[in-house]
């Protein structure tokens, strides 16, 4: 009987590493920032407009991190630009995300200088109260939200097309990335706030838990059947293997379920009152969404 | 416009690796990564065994991964199909590299830009064959326009069965193989590049 054995990468090494999985890791987070800002924001909470700004100047800071990360690790940084001006090539994945990037980056520096120079107003007293203002807020948020969903999506198809992250090519990939991206933004933002406290900490808190949790719930469902979609095929299964019993089993069962689902569910359910139980169950979750999308992008390599 | 490809008789291959130094004298191929080369198989167990020797290099792929997966659109594809690197378009992202199925495309650090096999391009612009071509010994290797009946090339892929390396993954090779002992089979999970890893220790000299 011949015995199952994992196919063999067509390279020696993988042409992307750590950098690359750093950035696939990361840049969920800010899209994940950005869609819980904005979600708190409609939920007009008393401290929606703190953590609105706030968000934004992280989202934006992240974003510059990321895109440093992903020029650093061409091999040719001095050519960076070149992803984002040639449109020659908007097939690829990569380059439509380069591309992204670049206008979430100066979508949210105009959204941020809005709310320093609103700030400035309030200060001074001098109201801004344009229809016309308003109408051009309102289309710079909802494409900030078009564009930070498509960031969230995006890792799937970039990483779909590499013969390196095999799992990336599974039925769940896209959803498990959706779901990761706002996982880490709402465990990020959850993190501060309980961390910082301030005006409307309660208040935000709670929400935040509680789409926290729903988060949690939703990672779990889409996490088992992206298991159980691995045990059908046979190379798909040698990927199942290498997750759930393999060399990646420590990171998928301690980090990914242990702290991703286990910890924010007991914690934020049973100990909700307890601001310090709060920030570690936000902890957790951020710890195990980040780690699903390192293995979406490194089981199989 | 023709349709260039490239038809190796596995039957006739005898592992010489002139085709290898030809292409890597030619583009001064860097030590260690290949653009063309040929892969030696063992086969079977005493007293039936046998060595295939299968030259491997860029398929030139009908649909190719990696002129999709480029984002600066440095991989492009020439007038009779060649599959090249603009090196002045390329800034080392690897995601032709990480797109090929075939592990054709390898980074050279001197030239700053990811590099594979052109079919000689430069050659063949001026009537030359590629070198690798030209090298052979034992004509294993016939290069020409597969779409022009009275080539040599589309005549003897008429006249054997001929295959593709790894046929599976959909990407319609242009290198066409006559392969009567199913040796690529043997190597369905290689690459044109090879293992270094059980190289012994040291530097190069």
């Amino acid at each position: 009987m011949t015995a199952l054995r994992q196919a063999q990468p067509p390279l020696p090494e993988p042409a992307w590493g750590p950098l690359l999985a750093a950035y696939i890791v990361l840049v969920g987070l800010p899209s994940g920032v950005t869609l819980t800002t904005w979600w708190l924001g409609r939920q007009r909470l008393a401290g929606a407009v703190a953590a609105d700004r706030y968000g934004a100047w992280g989202a934006l800071g992240l974003l510059v991190l990321i895109s440093a990360i992903l020029v650093l690790d061409l091999g040719r940084p001095e050519r960076f630009y070149l992803v984002i001006t040639r449109f020659d090539n908007l097939g690829s994945p990569i380059a439509v995300g380069a591309k992204l990037i670049a206008v979430k980056m100066f979508l949210l520096a105009v959204l941020v200088y809005g709310f320093e120079r609103r700030r400035r107003s309030a200060d001074t007293a001098v109201t801004e109260s344009a229809a016309a203002g308003r109408r051009a807020g309102s289309v710079l948020v909802w494409s900030l939200v078009f564009v930070s969903f498509a960031l969230a999506l995006y890792p799937a198809s970039l990483l779909s097309g590499s013969w390196a992250s095999p799992l990336a090519g599974s039925s769940g990939s896209a959803l498990l990335f959706l779901l990761t991206a706002l996982l880490m933004g709402a465990a990020a933002l959850l993190l501060v706030v309980s961390a910082r406290g301030g005006d409307g900490t309660r208040e935000l808190l709670h929400t935040g838990r509680r789409a926290l949790l729903l988060l949690v719930g939703l990672f779990a469902v889409a996490l088992l059947f992206e298991v159980l979609s691995l045990a059908g095929r046979p190379p798909d299964r040698l990927l199942a293997g290498e997750m759930l019993a393999g060399s990646m089993s420590t990171l998928f069962w301690g980090v990914v379920v242990g702290g991703g689902i286990v910890v924010p569910s007991v914690g934020l359910l049973f100990f909700r009152a307890r601001r310090e139980v709060v920030f570690l169950s936000a902890a957790a979750a951020l710890a195990g969404a980040a780690a699903t999308r390192y293995l979406l992008f490194a089981v199989g390599q | 416009m023709a349709r260039l490809g490239m038809l190796i008789d596995l039957n006739t291959c005898i592992g010489c690796h002139a085709c290898s130094v030809a292409c890597k004298v030619e583009f001064d191929v860097p030590l260690g990564v290949f653009r063309d080369t040929v892969k030696y198989v063992e086969h079977g167990s005493y007293p039936q065994v046998t060595r295939h020797f299968i030259p491997v290099l860029c398929n030139h792929c009908e649909d190719a991964p990696c002129l999709n997966a480029c984002p600066t659109g440095a991989v492009v594809r020439l007038e009779d199909g060649e599959v090249t690197i603009e090196e002045g378009d390329c800034n080392l992202n690897r995601a032709c590299m990480s797109a090929c199925p075939y592990g054709a495309i390898y980074v050279d650090e001197d030239r700053g830009a990811a590099q594979k096999c052109t079919f000689c391009a430069h050659r063949t612009a001026e009537g030359l064959q590629p070198a690798c071509v030209d090298a052979c010994p034992t004509n294993c290797r016939i290069f020409g326009d597969l779409d022009d009946a009275d080539s040599e090339i589309a005549k003897k892929a008429a006249a054997n069965a001929v295959t593709v390396w790894k046929e599976g993954e959909g990407t319609r090779p242009r290198v066409l193989y006559i392969d009567p002992r199913n040796a690529l089979d043997l190597i369905a999970d290689a690459g044109v590049q090879a293992d270094q890893a059980t190289d012994l220790p040291g530097d190069r000299a």
